[in-house]
């Protein structure tokens, strides 16, 4: 070997045999080896595509039955024993504050603006709506019943139950401004009392002290006097002596700051005296009977920029859960869970939730899970559809006038040799959520086909819309797809405004049929001659 | 499996312009069109006219693959300094010397400064001035302009300084200028360096080879393997959104961004010496091993050679160096690293990065010349110093990739709050669970990195002197090792814009 030779002709004879290995090992089919799965290696793929057959994969999505575990019939009978329950003593649950008296011009800040108003109306002619599919066809559909509302102005609230999908308030910020700038209405919904992620949420600041919060997700771990008491928010706060939460209103979307009322919701076991105050000015103190009910201290009639609750005596015993920042008209609820496929609300205190769907008067309930149930290759999902199917029941027990709205799962891409693709089992998914909505009268919206309608996953990674694990969408995401949820559910609104148009013509004509009859039976009355008497 | 004229379709399709697809060293495209290159390259090895049009033309392709009818640029940029070197070499009187070398770094500089700055300078005068004082244009930035900029600056400089003569061949400049191994990313090599290279006998010797297989197969795994997987399943998500994470997984993203830039700037520049090295030229070192660094100057010594070397030569010492009494030399220190920083993107965060270095660079001066005794590079410490000092700086550069890295200051201020206020220690082993594969290439990362340059000698030796079949089976396992880790796609490297 002379290390001074030239070694030119071998660059491009090693490039060449190079390219023949590779070539070769593009003809190698997806294996699996020692239980790695190994990909096709296609040196061309950018030219040639090969068709791969279907990998051998689990015939149905693994699921841990224990997790989604939930007997429905003792859900409501833990709904009745609460309702039924006979207390010793009187409890008072809610304990009213009118900080002032709320006038014309109070009211004014909730109300819609006519200009906002046709301009979102323009926005959502202009696009193309992926429609709501509502299954209940008894004719006594709750969601008409919500369209209605919208219709008229009336209250309307909204709670969605969800994963990382939506965390700190993704999707449902926007959800809400639109629907509050077209509908009406003000504040930034539910807020926890204390939580590792409230920094990461925009639309409301909150600042806690003195609370040990626990996670649904960490179920297990949580202490047993704690455990059974959990809501759909899927947090549970103990206090320490002197706890305290502050929720300052923000201006990171419109109609947050200022909020025309606000509930503070918790469990005083035994009893306690609290403190609110509110905009850092004006305070109250509640002195609190000890129970194991759901209380709530509702505060109104002034315009709330900031809210403080402090735990002043009865720490003891005393579990906080957080504020709903509200205003007359449409409030949106932000409940998302980390990881959480929906089995986490099976773990929430039945009773709590009713309690709370009687004070807050729940509209509609968004289901937004499965996101982290899908797996690339597997393509049946009918056990996981059963579970969505319970999800749906229990949602009702808990929220009975509430209409439940299954959100299919988002776009999401998966990585193959060909760069970035939708994952496959996607539509399979999605099958399976419509089908489980279908079965138990609920309502769908298909999200992964309005993202598609916005350009599909791929368009949202490169426009800044969603994480580089096209999976998750982020803030300005989560603003397209709110905002085409916004026109689903506007579109049902303008058919239900079509629906009572109708019938009031129907009614017209029918009144009009109906004194022409009269009139005429009348006249025959009046000018028959009558019959001779014989 | 598809058609033939859906197969010709696509390959015209791929041969085409596309910002969204510059081409890359780690490639698929860039593998055939190279192989192409390659046959072609070696039968001209003898003419050294006709291999040296060969190689401009290949190069101007790769450029305009990547920007499109900006390759004009690239020739214009060639022409205009060749001339002004001409006519720089030919004046005897110092003031036209100096009037041709003051033109050369105008034309430069302002093309810098109109594709790359324009738009930042605009950014300040609204906010100085107001909102909507100017509107924004709508510049592309030319893929390399940076480097290819400053390498042409090398060439006129060195003549106006009398350390090199003029090229006597237009081509032989363009040459230069567009070669392609360092065009679009480094590393950026002198006039002096390369020019002499250009007309030498083509010769690669069996080390040449071997060394440069060696060099394109760990650069490949470092960019397409650590880089790309750590930006793309940890890196980025962590900055995008740091208060989604505990304080533990920031740092984490802090230490992995930290490899991940190293890794993906010192990779693509292995693979153009490796490449370079194919091709019968020899490149300098560009990287050596930074994180080992056990002081501030130290690491200035060790990353990015090229650059540190260039703004040394060309922009510290021409404010006057050390020259000019201790307080000069720090306020030198500092300007130039506050270029540099510039250089690096046009945005406060990388000034503010800029100076961070140049601070503690003028610091450490001043603790050097304050205490006796200090050492500037960690092989004259004693081994606990140093390894403190490794520490030390690490973490010091770790802040400043922060600084680099983040979107905007208050991203920058919630990583720092996150880190410091809700740390979280306790999701560690979580956190490592969860993310077991990004953690193991971390490791790994690390590992090779601090590995001592012996068992770097001795990998390259051992590549170097092993037959070609085993090269060959060598090089088609990484690349499908590549392939199985990541896709096709490639992402953007992250100097591109730089």
């Amino acid at each position: 070997m002379n290390p001074e030779k030239d070694y030119t002709h071998r660059t491009w004879l090693a490039a060449v045999a190079l390219l023949a290995v590779l070539g070769g090992v593009s003809l190698i089919p997806p294996c699996t080896v020692g239980g790695v799965a190994l990909r096709r290696a296609n040196i061309l793929s950018d030219l040639v595509r090969f068709e791969e057959a279907a990998v051998e994969s689990p015939s149905q999505v693994v699921l841990d039955e224990e997790e989604f575990r939930v007997d429905l019939t003792d859900i409501a009978a833990q709904i009745e024993a609460a309702d039924t329950h006979v207390p010793e003593r009187e409890v008072r649950t809610t304990f009213e504050w009118r900080a002032g008296t709320p006038d014309s011009s109070l009211m004014a800040c909730a109300a819609p603006v006519p200009e906002v108003r046709e301009r979102i109306e323009a926005e959502y002619e202009a696009q193309s709506v992926v429609p709501v599919e509502d299954f209940d066809t008894t004719g006594r559909s709750p969601l008409h019943a919500l369209y209605a509302k919208l219709l008229d102005g009336r209250d309307v609230r909204i709670a969605v139950l969800g994963d990382s999908f939506i965390e700190g308030d993704i999707l449902t910020a926007d959800l809400r401004e639109r629907l509050q700038e077209h509908y009406g209405g003000c504040g930034a919904g539910f807020a926890p009392m204390a939580s590792p992620l409230a920094n990461f949420r925009r639309t409301v600041k909150t600042q806690a002290r003195g609370w040990t919060p626990y996670n649904i997700m960490q179920y297990k771990t949580t202490p047993q006097a704690l455990r059974d008491r959990y809501y759909v928010s899927g947090w549970v706060c103990q206090a320490a002596p002197g706890a305290q939460t502050r929720w300052e209103c923000s201006d990171a979307r419109q109609r947050l700051d200022p909020c025309l009322g606000a509930r503070i919701l918790f469990v005083s076991r035994g009893d306690s005296r609290a403190e609110v105050t509110l905009n850092d000015t004006l305070r109250r103190v509640f002195d609190i009977e000890g129970d194991e009910a759901l209380r709530q201290i509702a505060v109104s009639g002034i315009p709330i920029r900031s809210l403080a609750f402090r735990v002043a005596e009865g720490a003891d015993g005393f579990i906080g859960y957080g504020a709903l920042l509200e205003g007359p008209g449409v409030g949106v609820d932000n409940y998302s869970v980390r990881s959480n496929n929906g089995q986490a609300m099976f773990r929430t205190d039945p009773a709590i939730n009713a309690q709370a769907g009687a004070m807050l008067g729940y509209d509609l309930v968004v289901l937004q899970y499965g996101l982290n149930i899908m797996q690339q290759g597997i393509r049946n999902y009918d056990n996981y559809g059963a579970k969505v199917c319970r999800m749906i029941a229990y949602v009702r027990e808990c929220f009975p006038r509430a209409a439940v709205l299954v959100l299919g799962v988002s776009d999401r891409s998966v990585r193959t040799d060909a760069g970035f693709e939708p994952m496959d089992a996607l539509p399979f998914m999605t099958a399976c959520q419509r089908a489980a909505a279908r079965s138990e009268c609920a309502a769908f919206w298909d999200t992964a086909a309005a993202m598609r309608a916005l350009g599909g996953m791929e368009r949202f990674v490169a426009n800044g819309w969603a994480g580089k694990d096209y999976t998750h969408i982020n803030y300005g995401g989560g603003r397209q797809v709110a905002r085409a949820l916004a026109a689903a559910l506007h579109e049902g609104v303008r058919r239900a405004a079509e629906r009572r148009e109708f019938e009031r013509r129907l009614e017209l004509m029918r009144m009009n049929v109906a004194d022409s009859l009269g009139e005429r039976m009348v006249r025959s009355a009046l000018f028959t001659p009558p019959a001779p008497i014989e | 499996m598809t058609g033939i004229a859906d197969i010709v379709d696509k390959t015209l399709g791929l041969l085409s312009y596309d910002a969204a697809q510059p081409l890359i060293f780690s490639s698929g495209l860039f593998l055939f069109l190279f192989t192409g290159f390659l046959i072609f390259y070696a039968l001209l090895r003898h003419d050294a006219p006709a291999r040296i049009a060969y190689v401009i033309l290949f190069s101007l392709y790769f450029y305009y693959k990547s920007s499109g009818l900006y390759f004009l640029l690239l020739v214009f940029a060639a022409t205009s300094d060749y001339w002004i070197a001409r006519a720089l070499h030919a004046s005897r009187r110092p003031w036209a010397r100096r009037g041709w070398v003051l033109l050369s770094v105008g034309v430069n500089l302002g093309m810098l400064a109109y594709f790359k700055y324009t738009n930042f300078l605009i950014d300040i005068a609204n906010q100085l001035f107001g909102e909507g004082f100017l509107q924004f244009r709508n510049i592309f930035l030319p893929v390399g302009i940076s480097f290819f900029v400053f390498q042409s600056l090398s060439y006129t400089i060195d003549i106006y300084r009398r350390e090199i003569e003029p090229l006597r061949r237009w081509g032989d400049y363009l040459f230069y200028l567009s070669f392609f191994p360092q065009l679009v990313a480094g590393p950026i090599v002198r006039a002096r360096d390369f020019l002499p290279q250009i007309r030498r006998p083509l010769t690669v010797t069996r080390t040449m080879f071997g060394t440069g297989l060696f060099l394109i197969l760990t650069g490949l795994f470092k960019k397409a393997v650590i880089s790309d997987y750590l930006s793309l399943n940890f890196v980025d998500r962590i900055f995008d959104e740091p208060l989604l994470y505990s304080g533990f997984e920031c740092l984490m993203g802090i230490y992995g961004y930290a490899l991940q830039i190293y890794c993906d700037f010192s990779g693509y520049s292995d693979m153009a010496i490796g490449i370079a090295l194919l091709l019968g030229f020899r490149f300098p070192k560009n990287f050596d091993a930074p994180y080992k660094s056990a002081t501030i100057t130290e690491f200035w010594r060790r990353w990015h050679i090229s650059l540190s070397s260039w703004l040394r030569d060309y922009l510290y010492i021409s404010l006057g160096g050390n020259r000019r009494g201790r307080v000069r030399t720090y306020f030198n220190l500092l300007v130039t690293m506050l270029l540099g920083g510039l250089w690096h993107g046009a945005a406060l965060r990388f000034v503010l990065w800029g100076a961070l270095h140049g601070a503690a660079l003028a610091l450490h001066k001043l603790y050097l010349a304050a205490v006796p005794r200090a050492k500037a590079t960690g092989a004259a410490m004693h081994p606990l110093w140093r390894g403190l000092g490794m520490v030390f700086t690490f973490h010091l550069v770790c802040f400043g990739w922060l600084m680099f890295r983040a979107e905007s200051m208050q991203s920058i201020s919630l990583m720092l709050h996150q880190i410091f206020h809700d740390f979280n220690a306790a999701v560690a082993p979580q956190v490592v669970a969860g993310y077991s594969g990004v953690f193991l290439l971390m490791g790994i990362g690390y590992l090779l990195h601090m590995l001592p340059d012996a068992a770097d000698r001795t990998a390259r030796r051992l590549v170097a002197g092993a037959p070609l079949t085993l090269q060959v089976l060598l090089a088609a396992a990484m690349i499908w090792g590549v392939m199985q880790v990541k896709s096709t796609g490639i992402q953007p490297f992250i100097y591109f814009q730089f």
